[in-house]
């Protein structure tokens, strides 16, 4: 019975650690190897998380590490010729049709960077821990990532 | 145009597929592949890159093997210590040598190739009939999971890398015992080898009887003076000269037609200076299928 109690606690603490830490991972490892190697890799570094959960818990940057897990995990898998696939406009309307190629022209550092804080307002602290960088460096690459983005797209001024 | 960031987060929402922790802890206790968490299919063998791996491999290997025997050989046999052993048997040269090094490296990248072939084909097959290559590495929860993932995707890979390393390891082996072997001198004809001991008796007769073993247009050649007839023997059979053969003989060429070369160490001296040198006969057979020698020739160190 004591067995139980510890599990579901641990269910319950790895359910709240899943729905804080996963929409930052998803997005930077979408980010970092496209949509569709992003997923599995979240997935995989996920469900490690789980079977090591007595050794994430505890970590003081456990996203940081698990977006090494996914990292690690990304080497076996084939990359798709395309990283970043069309949306169909039925789907999505306002995306300029360059802009899965104008990601796919960035590094992966910069990608993450750019659409983790200009895409889903995170901190530059918070994107900093996630790829083990300096906050300066994470500025860095925002900035360049951002700039060739509004090249390639057409766009001046990022209203 | 919209903003960048709009795009961004609008792009990213409509692509990423997101984890719950539903899927994660569902993914940990059953073992049914649930289609968000079936990864991609993981790196394969490729027919291409088995061939293209298997032949260069085997080019490495066999020949860097041939390569380190010639050098070995070559030091081992110091320059001006009189002759080396001729190896003999035909075809088996150094130059007919690299190019079975290719014949094989070519053999085993298209045993590699099928290989790799037909492990393509079982996994079209697979996927064909609706099965999965790849297993849910989420259901061993006791199994460090990147230790299962390596172990269960890289299988066949490792296997046929195994294969081939063996494959070209006795290869190398095979080459380095024919490179081995080709100091096996091929064996001198009985009934040349009865002409030869038939010359040598007749020589030390010192009676002239020797030339009668020559063909009518034979000769001997001792440096650039070319002796016939009675003229053979005195040469050959110098007074004050004693002569010790100092190898087997050695067949070096043996064509169809029944003409053979042989050559055969032989020391001379006297009184006051000892000289290493090689004797050549050339062997012929006339029209009525006897075995006459055409010309002998004798090399001597100066």
């Amino acid at each position: 019975m004591k067995t139980t109690d510890t599990d579901t606690k641990a269910t319950q603490a790895f359910t709240r650690f899943v729905k804080e830490v996963e929409p930052r991972l998803s997005y930077a490892l979408a980010a970092a190897y496209g949509p569709e190697v992003g997923a599995d890799v979240t997935a995989d570094a996920l469900a490690w998380a789980w079977e090591h959960w007595e050794k994430v818990q505890i970590m003081t940057n456990a996203p940081g590490y698990l977006y090494r897990v996914g990292q690690s995990k990304a080497r076996w898998y084939h990359r798709p010729r395309v990283l970043f696939p069309q949306v169909p406009p039925a789907e999505v309307s306002g995306l300029a049709p360059e802009l899965p190629g104008a990601l796919g022209g960035l590094s992966k550092n910069q990608r993450v960077a750019v659409v983790l804080i200009h895409g889903l307002g995170y901190s530059e602290r918070e994107v900093a821990d996630l790829l083990g960088l300096s906050r300066w460096s994470v500025r860095t690459h925002t900035e360049r990532g951002l700039g060739r983005l509004r090249s390639a797209l057409g766009v001046t001024v990022d209203a | 145009m919209r903003d960048v960031s709009g795009q961004l987060a609008d792009y990213f929402d409509a692509t990423v597929e997101r984890i719950t922790p539903e899927d994660v802890l569902a993914g940990s206790e059953v073992r049914t592949p649930s289609p968000r968490l079936d990864p991609t299919p993981k790196h394969q063998l490729r027919p291409a890159w088995a061939v293209a791996v298997a032949f260069m491999t085997t080019l490495v290997v066999i020949g860097g093997s041939l390569g380190v025997m010639t050098l070995l050989r070559a030091r081992l046999i110091p320059a001006g210590s009189g002759f080396a052993p001729i190896a003999a048997s035909p075809g088996t040269g150094s130059d007919t040598g690299w190019l079975w090094v290719v014949v094989v490296g070519l053999v085993i990248a298209l045993m590699a190739g099928m290989a790799g072939m037909i492990l393509k084909g079982r996994r079209t097959g697979r996927e064909a009939n609706g099965g999965s290559t790849m297993t849910m590495t989420t259901d061993k929860p006791q199994v460090d999971e990147s230790v299962q993932k390596l172990h269960t995707t890289n299988r066949v890979l490792i296997v046929a890398v195994v294969v081939l390393a063996l494959l070209a390891i006795g290869l190398g082996g095979w080459a380095i015992y024919q490179a081995t072997a080709d100091d096996q001198v091929a064996a001198v004809p009985e009934n040349v080898a009865a002409l030869l001991n038939e010359w040598d008796s007749a020589n030390n007769q010192n009676d002239g009887s020797v030339a009668d073993l020559y063909a009518i247009t034979g000769y001997h050649q001792a440096g650039t003076t070319r002796l016939f007839g009675e003229e053979l023997a005195t040469e050959l059979n110098l007074p004050g000269w004693d002569h010790e053969w100092t190898t087997e003989p050695y067949l070096i060429v043996d064509n169809d037609d029944g003409r053979y070369v042989v050559v055969r160490g032989l020391e001379i001296s006297n009184d006051s200076m000892v000289s290493n040198s090689v004797f050549v006969y050339e062997v012929g057979t006339d029209s009525d299928g006897q075995l006459e020698i055409l010309q002998t020739n004798w090399i001597w160190e100066n």
